[in-house]
């Protein structure tokens, strides 16, 4: 069912559910300091719909593009393929990444069958998204992050 | 005092009584946005229809009803062979030369073709809009058709009208029946449609708006409860994970849209795309 992801999150903390076996998150926080580069690589998109990653630093923000604001979104269809991140601010201790995606022309997180499956190994994340529309399906969008430590 | 300055006292005194009776007649629903209406319109026989969108118009429906122009056409004075005339050597050429010229006025005539009303327009019982002045609305807008002139039940099935051509501001007046004279705001309508003589305010045109796209929000990302939510007139909302708190989908471009597709939605998102200008 398309409402049941949502509702496992409704049900939950909001923050991670878990989805026929796995451990499905609606947004995923890992830990940075200042100084510290985040890189992403987009290794699958969906051609269907513009799919997103969305990075905010708590208490701080980003630099990315020569540009520093938070939260950053990584449109698929503006985006180069790799994009590095500078995490900024003194007090930074996180930062907060969620995929998004736009339907008619509206940009949309945390609604339907959206997630995120995520695949740790020590600084290494390889995230596969789910955008809210029809099943949930883990290759809408696929990233792999990597958090290097300044 | 001489007849001049008579007169100037009598048309002073004329105008004085008009002033009162145009202030008498506008303190009647001070509201912003209101049309002042001359309460000679609003006479049973001179109701004013209203159309699908809720103005008032003077394309009625009776002038679908009334014969179109051909019968009333009078043909112009047709030359008439006298008896005298038809045993004229001249009278067979005569006539047969002017016979054409008949057929081919007859031919303009019937190639005149009334002018069809272009919109359908509501019509009330000549009792209710009696009453419709005594409605909620002291400036309603209705077509009253006298009893004469109703049609009968097997002239319902000509004259039909849609379901939201009704006359505003006569809630009440007609108790619930198949044709409530209350115009109701329908999906299909424009979202500034003006109901009962009032504009809507910006939270009914966002309801209205939710409640126009909870249709289309089926198949979409919405789950079953945003889009009961749309029904009712509200916003979809979700919670976000960040927070731990519920947002309200919000509207752009609601105070001037007509239609749907002047609205755009968006979530609360402060997002920026450093990549979007380059």
């Amino acid at each position: 069912m398309s409402t049941s992801l949502a509702a496992a999150f409704r049900s939950g903390n909001g923050r991670k559910t878990k989805w026929q076996g796995d451990v499905v998150h609606s947004l995923l926080q890992l830990s940075v300091k200042d100084g510290d580069t985040i890189e992403i690589t987009r290794l699958e998109s969906s051609p269907t719909r513009a799919q997103a990653l969305k990075v905010a630093a708590d208490k701080g923000s980003l630099r990315a593009n020569g540009v520093v604001v938070s939260p950053i979104a990584i449109w698929t269809h503006t985006s180069p393929e790799q994009v590095t991140l500078e995490v900024v601010g003194r007090k930074t201790r996180s930062v907060d990444i969620w995929n998004s995606w736009s339907f008619d022309g509206v940009d949309s997180s945390w609604l339907g069958s959206a997630g995120m499956i995520v695949e740790s190994t020590d600084n290494v994340h390889t995230v596969r998204c789910s955008d809210g529309l029809g099943e949930p399906t883990f290759d809408d969008l696929v990233v792999k992050i990597v958090i290097r430590h300044g | 005092m001489g007849t001049a300055e008579m007169m100037i006292v009598f048309s002073a005194l004329m105008a004085l009584i008009a002033l009162v009776t145009i202030g008498i007649d506008w303190i009647g629903k001070p509201l912003k946005h209101r049309r002042f209406i001359p309460r000679i319109y609003r006479f049973d026989d001179e109701k004013l229809p209203v159309d699908e969108y809720g103005n008032t118009t003077f394309v009625s429906e009776l002038d679908e009803q009334q014969p179109p122009l051909l019968a009333m056409y009078q043909p112009g004075p047709q030359p008439m062979a006298s008896p005298q005339a038809q045993h004229h050597p001249m009278a067979q050429p005569l006539a047969s030369a002017m016979l054409p010229t008949q057929s081919t006025e007859a031919e303009r005539t019937v190639a005149i073709a009334a002018q069809p009303s272009p919109r359908p327009v509501a019509t009330i019982d000549s009792d209710v809009a009696a009453s419709a002045t005594a409605s909620r609305s002291a400036f309603t807008d209705s077509l009253a058709v006298p009893k004469a002139a109703q049609p009968t039940p097997s002239d319902a099935n000509s004259l039909q009208l849609p379901d939201h051509a009704l006359i505003a501001g006569t809630a009440g007046a007609t108790p619930s029946t198949a044709t409530s004279t209350d115009l109701t705001w329908t999906p299909d309508m424009p979202l500034d449609t003006t109901i009962d003589d009032q504009k809507p305010s910006l939270a009914i045109k966002a309801e209205r708006f939710w409640m126009a796209s909870a249709e289309a929000a089926h198949g979409s990302h919405f789950d079953a409860d945003d889009i009961d939510q749309m029904a009712s007139g509200k916003a979809p909302r979700r919670t976000n994970p960040r927070t731990g708190r519920t947002e309200a989908m919000q509207l752009t471009g609601l105070r001037q849209a007509s239609v749907c597709e002047d609205v755009r939605m968006r979530w609360p998102d402060e997002s920026v795309d450093p990549w979007s200008a380059s």
